[in-house]
């Protein structure tokens, strides 16, 4: 009598489990009696059950494993070989379809995209030394104006767009508020799919006048907020600092900060490395910053690995690498690197960008 | 058997019931005889090709749906699992990769279908540290790899059309250069 019933106990908290737990379903559990009898039918039945299950397991192909099963394996890829992964069936494709990814194995340090070389060709250079090659429409004849958490800022034909050069992804927004880009100089909060993303493009009129522009995520109208003050050197940098507040540095140490939170709010600053004397009225940011990454990294290199040739010029967008350095950002900052013989040089723009793929849904708009 | 009326909820009341008794009991027994008491212990699975495996309770402990019933039934040695969906190769196979605490180059050693059986073992037996192990071993066999290396090892068919295929080179086209020839 209790015997069977502790059966049926077990039977029921297994159909409960199976909710939790889908491999569940084809397990059973029995007292050995029971169980031996079944063994008893599997080898009298032995050759047609092998037979047959030998030949489901040669129709078990990987393109047939589940795609919870197949993204996971997607996720624990590089960028790149992230991207064969797409290309290697139907199912792997749409196993890692929507999804972002990020590339784990870069550790946060950002790739350096060049563009507008011979033939709209672009570069990208990983951050292991590596170099590919590709041919991006979008990137032809644009003007990239910020980087940020994988995404681009570009400014092409006439209008602003974001966009993943990794997925390809494209958001445009909406009213352009610019004809041209001459020294503007851009910034936005989060990715464009977040649901507080803000855009900001900062023209200098002249040396005591800025003009900037302001758009959050879902308006139509940018709103406009100038500035007069001190004679400003030339802007070079801009970023996100915090909820609405943006960060314009020029090519001294002098910071412009612009605050939206309640009345639009601008105020400038000078920077300095922070000492122990620091005073109330000093605010301390949470980002360092590097005005030679470019540089850097490009005489650190040797032969062919080098981002430029001898006599190319390029002008580079930065970006931040959160956390970076414990928990300061690294601010990247936009440099322009003159060739020797200008009257022979070939003109590249670069940009500094996080190793990731940006999902869109396909609804999705600003 | 459970008497005809008997709801299944009141079947799952008395199950609690039981559980909190086989609680309180462990709760008053020695903690430190019950933990040697379960070593040495084996557990017996049945695999998919029939054969009966008794398995080190270490190991049985990784597979959490076992865990499950061993939780949810007072067990003694006289129960089997049958594990439907692993043959006695594919849980050697395992065994061995939990014994030698999940090195990579043990790995390297399993063919792709093997690869391929314990993925979907693990997950089946709900095994987190393996299907992570396994997940990173395939990762290291497509990385760096072209396209074609990739449909090559784990035999699988191409089923783009052409028109797809060149509009996916085009859109993932940096995949297809710097790769290293294998």
């Amino acid at each position: 009598m209790r015997r069977v019933l502790r059966v049926a106990i077990i039977i029921r908290a297994l159909s409960y489990c199976c909710h939790l737990f889908q491999p569940l379903v084809n397990i059973f559990c029995l007292k050995a009696s029971q169980a031996e009898s079944m063994s008893h039918d599997l080898t009298s039945a032995v050759d047609p059950t092998s037979t047959e299950s030998r030949m489901e397991a040669e129709e078990d192909k990987w393109s047939d494993l589940p795609h919870e099963l197949l993204s996971k394996i997607a996720g624990e890829l590089g960028l790149m070989d992230f991207l064969s992964f797409r290309c290697v069936c139907k199912d792997w494709h749409i196993a890692s379809s929507k999804v972002s990814h990020e590339d784990k194995s870069s550790k946060s340090e950002p790739w350096l995209l060049v563009y507008e070389g011979e033939g709209s060709q672009c570069s990208l250079h990983s951050s292991k030394h590596k170099r590919y090659i590709s041919h991006i429409q979008e990137l032809e004849g644009a003007a990239c104006l910020a980087s940020h958490e994988g995404w681009l800022l570009l400014f092409r034909e006439g209008s602003l767009f974001f966009f993943c050069p990794f997925s390809k992804a494209k958001i445009e927004l909406p009213n352009c508020p610019i004809t041209e880009v001459t020294d503007h100089i851009a910034a936005f909060s989060s990715a464009p799919t977040a649901q507080d993303c803000s855009v900001v493009v900062l023209n200098q009129l002249n040396a005591f006048e800025l003009q900037l522009f302001m758009l959050c995520r879902g308006e139509n109208a940018w709103s406009k907020h100038s500035y007069a003050g001190y004679p400003f050197k030339r802007m070079r940098t801009a970023v996100f600092y915090k909820e609405k507040e943006f960060h314009f540095l020029d090519e001294g140490d002098g910071l412009v900060s612009f605050d939206a939170s309640e009345s639009p709010q601008w105020k400038s600053f000078v920077v300095r490395v922070q000492e122990s004397e620091s005073t109330p009225s000093d605010v301390v940011l949470n980002y360092v910053i590097s005005k030679n990454f470019f540089q850097r990294h490009n005489n650190e290199r040797s032969g062919n690995l080098r981002f430029l040739e001898a006599n190319d010029s390029i002008s580079t967008v930065g970006t931040t690498v959160p956390r970076h350095t414990g928990n300061f950002d690294l601010l990247i900052g936009s440099e322009r690197i003159e060739a020797p013989k200008q009257s022979e040089s070939r003109h590249l723009k670069g940009v500094w960008i996080q190793p990731k793929y940006c999902y869109v849904p396909p609804d999705q708009t600003w | 058997m459970a008497e005809r009326g008997e709801s299944s909820e009141a079947v799952m009341l008395k199950k609690t019931e039981e559980e909190k008794l086989r609680k309180g009991k462990m709760i008053v027994g020695d903690e430190s005889k019950a933990g040697y008491e379960e070593e040495g212990k084996k557990v017996k699975l049945v695999t998919s090709d029939g054969v009966t495996m008794e398995v080190e309770i270490s190991i049985v402990k990784e597979m959490e749906i076992i865990q499950t019933f061993i939780g949810a039934t007072d067990t003694d040695d006289s129960f089997i699992f049958p594990i439907s969906n692993v043959s006695s190769h594919i849980l050697n196979q395992i065994i061995e990769l939990v014994k030698g605490e999940y090195d990579q180059e043990l790995a390297k050693k399993l063919s792709h279908d093997e690869l391929k059986e314990i993925l979907v073992a693990a997950n089946y037996l709900n095994m987190k540290t393996l299907f992570h192990f396994i997940a990173t071993a395939i990762a290291n066999v497509i990385q760096n790899k072209s396209v074609e290396f990739v449909r090559d090892f784990f035999g699988i068919v191409n089923d783009f059309t052409e028109e797809e295929e060149a509009e996916l080179r085009k859109t993932n086209a940096w995949a297809f250069e710097g790769v290293d020839e294998d």
